[in-house]
């Protein structure tokens, strides 16, 4: 059954997560144009700024084939489908996909009342989706990160040994002991 | 350690992704759709990703109407262990009732398989995540920390048991 968040165009989900998957025709003469502005970006802080900033983007690629006479735009985020183009539109991420889908047919821009309908139209959901951890959202990997940073941290410390023995604290020793 | 030929995948910390697309054999769609559909369900999916160990995600998509297939995934370090391990887990069953329906897919324990794969791969020019560092196993490792931790949290005794100078880094963790 559909989630009732998502437009079941957004794309299919599992656990916290869906998979969008949109492609688009890139117009004729600027192929060189597009792929050389989506190698620029690779690598750029800004764009994994930007990813921080929005916090629900496990991660998204760009991709050329046809002979670079088509592109795929392929992510994974949480949530809803309406907050993923918000957040989109007030990061450097919407700015990004401006700069790249101007190149395309049918693009407006991400500010456009129509750029939600646009993209959901060129969506194709996926048949088949599986993570490896599909239920925590983004911003629980972070906080779980941090947590295991700290715990190593704690780990390194004189005396942890010794601290984590006390019983309300037995299921973080059982975990030191692996 | 055998050395390979450069493959197809653009990297970001200690991921990499890897995208195919192949052409549906014609009237095999409609199977092919059943299929995909049937892994989604199927158990025996999640617990090879679990075996495996290294694939962040995988997604296949039926563009052009279903008269291709598109496979995007992303993981953990050598491509060639990536192939090597889906032949020898319930993926590679998977990956045949799937594959099978794409023209010239040659079996997953076919010598040839990777070379087909790499013949039908097609590289991102642009490959962002938000927690490119970690691989699976240490997000696992992480969430399990994060679960041991909560449930250390439930203990009314753990609010005291934390304030060992030892603890610190946990502590201000805990009172975030």
């Amino acid at each position: 059954m559909p989630d009732p968040r998502l437009d079941p165009r957004a794309g299919l989900h599992v656990g916290s997560r869906t998979a969008f998957t949109f492609f688009a025709n890139v117009l004729s003469g600027y192929e060189q144009t597009l792929r050389d502005l989506i190698a620029n970006a690779q690598g750029s802080p800004k764009a994994d700024e930007a990813v921080k900033e929005i916090g629900t983007l496990h991660e998204f690629r760009w991709v050329l084939f046809d002979n670079d006479r088509r592109i795929m735009f392929c992510s994974s985020f949480d949530g809803s489908w309406d907050k993923y183009i918000q957040d989109f539109a007030s990061t450097v991420i919407g700015l990004m996909i401006d700069r790249n889908l101007q190149h395309v047919e049918g693009w407006v821009s991400i500010k456009d009342p129509r750029a939600s309908e646009r993209l959901l139209a060129h969506a194709v959901p996926a048949v088949g989706y599986n993570s490896a951890y599909p239920q925590p959202t983004v911003k629980q990997v972070w906080q779980a990160l941090a947590l295991q940073q700290a715990f190593h941290q704690v780990l390194d410390t004189p005396g942890a040994a010794e601290a984590l023995q006390q019983p309300a604290l037995k299921p973080l020793a059982d975990l030191a002991a692996y | 350690m055998a050395t390979h030929p450069k493959r197809l995948g653009l990297k970001m910390g200690s991921r990499t992704e890897f995208t195919v697309l192949g052409d549906v054999i014609p009237g095999h769609v409609d199977v092919l759709r059943q299929v995909l559909r049937e892994h989604i369900d199927n158990p025996r999916t999640q617990e090879a990703i679990d075996e495996i160990g290294t694939l962040h995600e995988a997604r296949f998509v039926l563009l052009d109407g279903g008269k291709r297939l598109l496979f995007c995934s992303s993981f953990d370090g050598d491509w060639d262990t990536y192939i090597d391990d889906f032949a020898t887990t319930a993926i590679g069953q998977d990956f045949d009732e799937t594959w099978g329906h794409v023209q010239g897919y040659p079996g997953i324990k076919a010598p040839t398989v990777k070379d087909w794969f790499q013949a039908h791969a097609v590289e991102a020019g642009n490959f962002v995540c938000a927690y490119p560092k970690p691989t699976v196993k240490q997000v696992w490792r992480a969430l399990a920390v994060q679960q041991a931790f909560e449930q250390v949290l439930d203990n009314p005794a753990a609010a005291e048991a934390l304030q060992h100078p030892a603890l610190k880094p946990l502590a201000d963790l805990a009172a975030d």
